[in-house]
């Protein structure tokens, strides 16, 4: 009763003066909405100084990438670890390694010279060292480098110039080993058709794996060629096979199809024998290889022997 | 970025209302790239409204960062035992950024490594303090949190293990149950980030209710 203005009974006449009876508690609830938002911060937190990151935590695999640039895992090489007596490689020792040693040497040479001007930049700027060390090094490395492709520029101008030069005697060079191969007796015979398989190789650029070879004009003109050598080579030996050259037109097989059949023959008499009667029977049926499709013909020809061998080789496994 | 920004995540969130709108109990810290501010959030992502409660005392040193999404990067991701823990982890969190900016600030400030003109140390824009204060507080924060709960297990996933700190000097001794995972960095992690805090939230989900169910089954068994 806080007002002030009123009859000085009306406090008195508002006060309890009897006693009544309290009302009962009230019955705990049984579906009580407990509040949404329960948790609150703690009032004991403590603030902590910062926590430095650490490299402690990050393992570096053993075959990174990166580890190409270091030497040994070395941050740097000390001046006696460093190879400073050694001498670059000659172009005389360059000259007697083949294409895939020079290929890997390259490849050592560049390695070390990225190893060396990251061990000469941290010299420069880091450790602020003046030392020509690591610089010394790159620079004998940086010689057997032009050294090698010195050598192999040698080698492509000497290829080039050897196959413009061999484009005039190749019809005399071709004519020799015809005469040769032909007159060879009959015990050389395995040392005749391996001589043969690098003639081919070097001169119409056909290789032994069926996969490697392009077929293009020289091909089709190489292929005709050995076709007729295996035929001539055996026809002396064997009656059938002279009878088929004799029956063949000016004694020259001019088809491709007939090339073909005649040199994925092996180089025997009965195989070459067999693929004569095979050429025989197509002629009957009259089934030839005009001349402005040769190389469309013989390219599908390569591709289905070529597949037919990785069947082969597949169900074999 | 709106104004505004989202509007569903604009407020503090109640551990039920995240649990019935299908969020996972985490909690997701994300650090500025061009200044190293930190931001805490309930969510896999934040609004204005955060910024604005979390950087209270901004001067030219702690500047209200921008809401420019290219150059915040979620910096861990701490998966909690419930939602009711998460909720009270993300509280600490950010009494504990009201402690340091405001009613502790000098102590705070002293813990800080100092340049040659007596400033917090700074590189451009970039002052690597705020990130390893964000790492001291939720070590604390998570250790206090820990203390009213019944499952001590959390998982963090860092975005790089190098941010953690020193993993047996300051979190082993304090936090044994804790596991550190760090996030997937295949590929684009940066542009496919909020993907991967999706499914880092459904892998949560799973988790919980997967626990949820191993209690129930053995609270049913009768002995």
């Amino acid at each position: 009763m806080l007002c002030k203005r009123t009859f000085q009974t009306a406090a008195k006449a508002c006060a309890r003066t009897r006693y009544t009876k309290p009302k009962p508690k009230p019955q705990p609830r049984e579906r009580v909405n407990l509040p949404s938002q329960r948790t609150h911060h703690d009032n004991d937190l403590i603030i902590s100084a910062p926590v430095p990151p650490t490299v402690e935590n990050i393992k570096c695999p053993d075959d990174h990438p990166l580890w190409q640039f270091f030497a040994d895992k070395k941050f740097m090489r000390t001046s006696e670890e460093l190879d400073s007596q050694s001498r670059s490689w000659t172009i005389p020792e360059l000259r007697r390694k083949s294409f895939d040693d020079l290929h890997s040497l390259w490849f050592t040479c560049l390695k070390e010279r990225n190893i060396l001007a990251r061990e000469n930049h941290l010299l420069k700027n880091n450790v602020e060292g003046f030392q020509d060390n690591y610089q010394d090094v790159s620079e004998k490395i940086r010689t057997t480098m032009w050294r090698i492709r010195h050598v192999l520029s040698e080698r492509d101008w000497a290829f080039k110039i050897a196959k413009e030069e061999f484009a005039s005697e190749r019809e005399a060079f071709t004519a020799v080993f015809e005469k040769e191969f032909l007159e060879a007796p009959a015990e050389e015979d395995e040392e005749s058709f391996e001589k043969l398989s690098r003639f081919q190789h070097s001169v119409f650029g056909i290789s032994e794996f069926i996969d490697d070879n392009v077929v293009n004009r020289t091909f089709v003109d190489g292929l005709k060629l050995v076709a007729n050598l295996k035929v001539r080579k055996f026809a002396s030996r064997d009656t059938t096979i002279q009878k088929f050259l004799e029956e063949t037109r000016s004694q020259t097989i001019t088809d491709a199809g007939e090339s073909f059949v005649l040199f994925t023959a092996e180089n025997n008499v009965n195989d070459i024998k067999e693929a004569c009667q095979a050429v025989e029977e197509l002629r009957k049926s009259g089934n030839s290889v005009s001349k402005y499709v040769e190389l469309d013909t013989v390219a599908k020809y390569i591709r289905q022997l070529a597949q037919a061998q990785t069947s082969k080789e597949t169900t074999a496994h | 970025m709106s104004k505004t920004g989202n509007l569903a995540i604009r407020k503090f969130r109640p551990a039920s209302w995240l649990q019935k709108t299908g969020y996972a109990p985490q909690v997701f810290i994300f650090r500025n790239l061009e200044s190293g501010q930190v931001v805490y959030s309930q969510f896999p992502n934040f609004t204005p409204k955060q910024i604005d409660t979390l950087f209270q005392r901004p001067n030219w040193e702690n500047k209200k960062p921008s809401t420019r999404r290219d150059i915040w990067r979620c910096m861990c991701v701490v998966d909690m035992p419930d939602f009711e823990s998460s909720v009270k982890l993300y509280q600490n969190l950010r009494r504990l950024r009201y402690l340091r900016d405001v009613r502790l600030s000098k102590d705070a400030d002293s813990m800080r490594k100092k340049n040659d003109d007596g400033n917090t140390w700074y590189s451009m824009q970039y002052r690597p303090t705020y990130t390893q204060e964000a790492v001291a507080d939720l070590i604390e924060s998570l250790q206090k949190t820990f203390r009213d709960t019944k499952d001590q297990r959390a998982t963090l996933h860092w975005e790089d293990p190098w941010r953690m700190g020193d993993k047996a000097k300051y979190w082993t001794p304090k936090l044994p149950n804790v596991n550190h995972a760090v996030m997937n960095r295949l590929g684009n992690s940066a542009r496919e980030e909020s993907s991967l805090l999706r499914e880092l939230g459904e892998k949560a989900k799973q988790e919980f209710a997967r626990i949820r169910e191993e209690e129930n089954q053995a609270n049913s068994i009768s002995l």
